[in-house]
């Protein structure tokens, strides 16, 4: 009988091991698909820093023993559960395998404290370069300054941390967005028309921007009238239910600007169930997949194209530039362009710069 | 009798097998979680949320639940940075952001010792009514400091000791006496237990329990106090969700949620594995979506493992 019991805590016991072991396993593949020959590579390079590590010369010794395959970037977003970072992702990967690095992104649950966990587990790690889009600008100044003790190269995609060294920053410039937005919606609906303004995370930078961006073009219409700002958090729920509110409030509704694709769509939603599509204009902002659909479906007006694909592909693209040796700007803008069904054919070529003569960014050197 | 000895040393140390098992895959898969600087990490990444569990594990075992801790962390945050740039003084920031938590934590036990309402509704509206506050309080944008001593606290070593680890360690090995030498421990387990008989046999039940929810307020405080160090800035944004970890780091150290049955030490073994667990899979580079995943297969695995053997005690007892 006793023995019977050992055999269960023993199963129990590797139950436990294989679970852990799957995550280890799982590792594994990410790193496959990162470059044929960086299997190997990236099993061994973390022995070789582990002495730099502790000289604390960490960059110094690891960059001269190490060929372009072996690099490892840390990326930490605020969530993976968006489609926009889920872009994001994509575009990292892309270009970490045709440069064959290893990537590692983790999202951080929209909790900066978990963010900077992810950012000392990188250090830990010995990653060679560490990209960051924060939750909180100022919260995460900690991690940053840690990575620069340990003389990691820190890279920042969105809103730019207030402290610590940067080595390069790049960014959509949100005011651009907004007023991108604001004077496309102007010039369709004729230069006169009444607009529902949809705005993302109260107190977040790039939400306050965009929206400053938004109202001073409709500012310059003098028979363009805002009926109403009300934040959704970027969330197409949320969005879905304002919305509605609204269409509730208002009878008289020409145009909605969202400050994102998702509140967009959820902007859209509410209007299609209130069976006035196409009398009300939509345009949102980003430009993901499911947005470039509806707006060849026409539920979408537009959209200001602003991908996290492209951020995630610059970001990874300039981090690898840097560990060659290149010398690398401090800040990369990105650009703004609206899509709408007349260049919806090149809104790949566009959004993502899928060959090298769309790699616009490398003017800005 | 022999087999039911072994099954209470089996599940005293259940938990803390787990933990070992974990430490010893990470030995074989990985030559980066054994370094000085990953463990100190992790001691210091571990040291808040196990703060925040001793205050859950009391509420707990005295057979309630507190939702309003997440809330109270993010608002002890503000609280001592909004006091600390006004004042530039340490000691009236962190005590105002103390007797922010201790007070909220004071009006949910009386409400609840006093009302009989269930603590799962009062903690909840207490977490929205804090949440708010928060927002309210800062407009929704963090407040920066600058304030290097403060920073200290939340960043800085002691040897090779990480302060909010040792801040950590004393929190522990006092409430560990609290609850397992004193009279005021033995009313928490009585009235977890069985809350009509602990009332009979004379037990102050109401300012027993005012007092657990006023302590466990005044835990949460002290790590919205310790991560407004370690960010070194008041973020209104954090402490969304943080209750619940805590609650899991309790109930995987062996806390039932009916009330009566934990412990202080079991719940830092939880804390511990939840933080060895989240720095691991990190350092394994395993994708975010699968980090759910697996944190939550353990959890489960833990908690049956306690079950399984709890059946073993009770049924051979």
């Amino acid at each position: 009988m006793k023995k019977k019991c050992l055999g269960t805590i023993l199963c129990m016991i590797m139950t436990v091991v294989m679970l852990t072991g799957c995550g280890g396993n799982e590792s594994g593949g990410a790193q496959k698909s990162a470059g044929n020959e960086s299997v190997e590579g990236a099993e061994k390079t973390p022995a070789q820093e582990e002495s730099g590590d502790e000289a604390g010369q960490l960059q110094k010794s690891t960059s001269e023993a190490e060929t372009a395959e072996n690099y490892t970037i840390g990326y930490t977003c605020p969530t993976l559960n968006n489609p926009f970072f889920v872009g994001m992702m994509e575009g990292a990967q892309k270009a970490a395998d045709e440069r064959g690095v290893t990537l590692t992104m983790l999202g951080g649950d929209n909790d900066v404290t978990k963010q900077v966990q992810q950012v000392e587990d990188f250090i830990s790690q010995g990653m060679d370069a560490i990209v960051i889009q924060a939750v909180d600008t100022t919260g995460i100044v900690t991690a940053v300054t840690q990575a620069n003790e340990a003389g990691i190269p820190v890279l920042t995609t969105a809103e730019t941390p207030t402290g610590g060294d940067i080595l390069c920053a790049i960014s959509f410039d949100s005011y651009e967005s907004g007023f991108n937005g604001g004077t496309y919606i102007a010039q369709t609906l004729g230069e006169a028309g009444k607009i529902i303004e949809l705005q993302g995370v109260m107190g977040q930078e790039t939400s306050r921007e965009k929206s400053r961006g938004f109202a001073e073009a409709i500012a310059e219409y003098s028979e363009m009238e805002i009926l109403a700002s009300q934040p959704a958090d970027y969330d197409r729920a949320k969005a879905m239910s304002v919305m509605e509110n609204m269409l509730q409030t208002f009878d008289d509704i020409d145009a909605v600007y969202a400050a994102n694709d998702e509140m967009a769509l959820g902007a859209a939603q509410a209007i299609e169930a209130a069976g006035k599509t196409g009398e009300i204009f939509v345009m949102g902002n980003d430009g993901t997949d499911e947005a470039l659909e509806a707006v060849s479906q026409g539920t979408l007006g537009a959209t200001n194209g602003t991908p996290g694909y492209i951020q995630g592909y610059i970001a990874v693209d300039i981090a690898v530039r840097h560990l060659s040796g290149e010398t690398v700007p401090e800040v990369i803008n990105e650009k703004n362009t609206v899509i709408d069904k007349t260049n919806l054919e090149q809104a790949d070529q566009i959004l993502k710069a899928v060959s090298e003569k769309d790699w616009y960014w490398l003017e800005q050197f | 009798m022999d087999r039911r000895r072994f099954w209470l040393i089996a599940r005293k140390y259940a938990t803390f097998v787990i933990l070992c098992i974990i430490f010893l895959v990470m030995f074989f898969l990985t030559d980066r979680f054994f370094t000085f600087h990953n463990l100190s990490n992790v001691g210091r990444q571990i040291s808040m949320n196990a703060i925040l569990s001793v205050g859950m594990t009391m509420v707990i075992i005295s057979g309630g639940i507190d939702l309003s801790v997440g809330a109270i962390v993010a608002m002890s945050s503000v609280v001592c940075a909004g006091v600390l740039t006004n004042t530039g003084q340490i000691v009236p920031a962190v005590a105002a952001a103390l007797a922010v938590g201790l007070g909220i934590g004071f009006l949910n036990g009386i409400l609840i010792s006093r009302t009989g309402i269930a603590p799962f509704i009062i903690t909840l509206s207490s977490s929205s009514i804090c949440s708010g506050a928060v927002l309210v309080l800062t407009m929704a944008s963090p407040i920066p400091l600058s304030h290097d001593g403060f920073k200290l606290l939340g960043q800085g070593s002691f040897w090779i000791f990480p302060y909010p680890f040792l801040l950590m360690i004393v929190i522990f090995t006092v409430f560990a006496y609290l609850m397992n030498q004193t009279k005021f421990g033995r009313y928490v387990y009585a009235i977890g237990g069985n809350e009509k008989a602990s009332v009979v046999a004379g037990i102050r039940v109401v300012r027993t329990k005012t007092l657990v929810y006023s302590l466990c307020g005044f835990l949460a405080s002290l790590t919205g106090v310790v991560y407004t160090a370690r960010l070194s800035s008041g973020v209104p944004s954090i402490g969304e969700g943080y209750e619940m970890q805590a609650i899991t780091a309790a109930v995987i150290g062996g806390a039932s949620l009916s009330g009566g049955r934990g412990g202080i030490w079991g719940t830092l073994i939880g804390a511990v594995i939840i933080g060895v667990l989240n720095n691991a899979l990190n350092l394994l580079q395993v994708n975010s979506y699968y980090q759910n995943i697996v944190t939550g297969a353990v959890v489960l695995v833990a908690v049956l493992f306690d079950r399984f053997i709890q059946t073993r005690v009770g049924s051979e007892g």
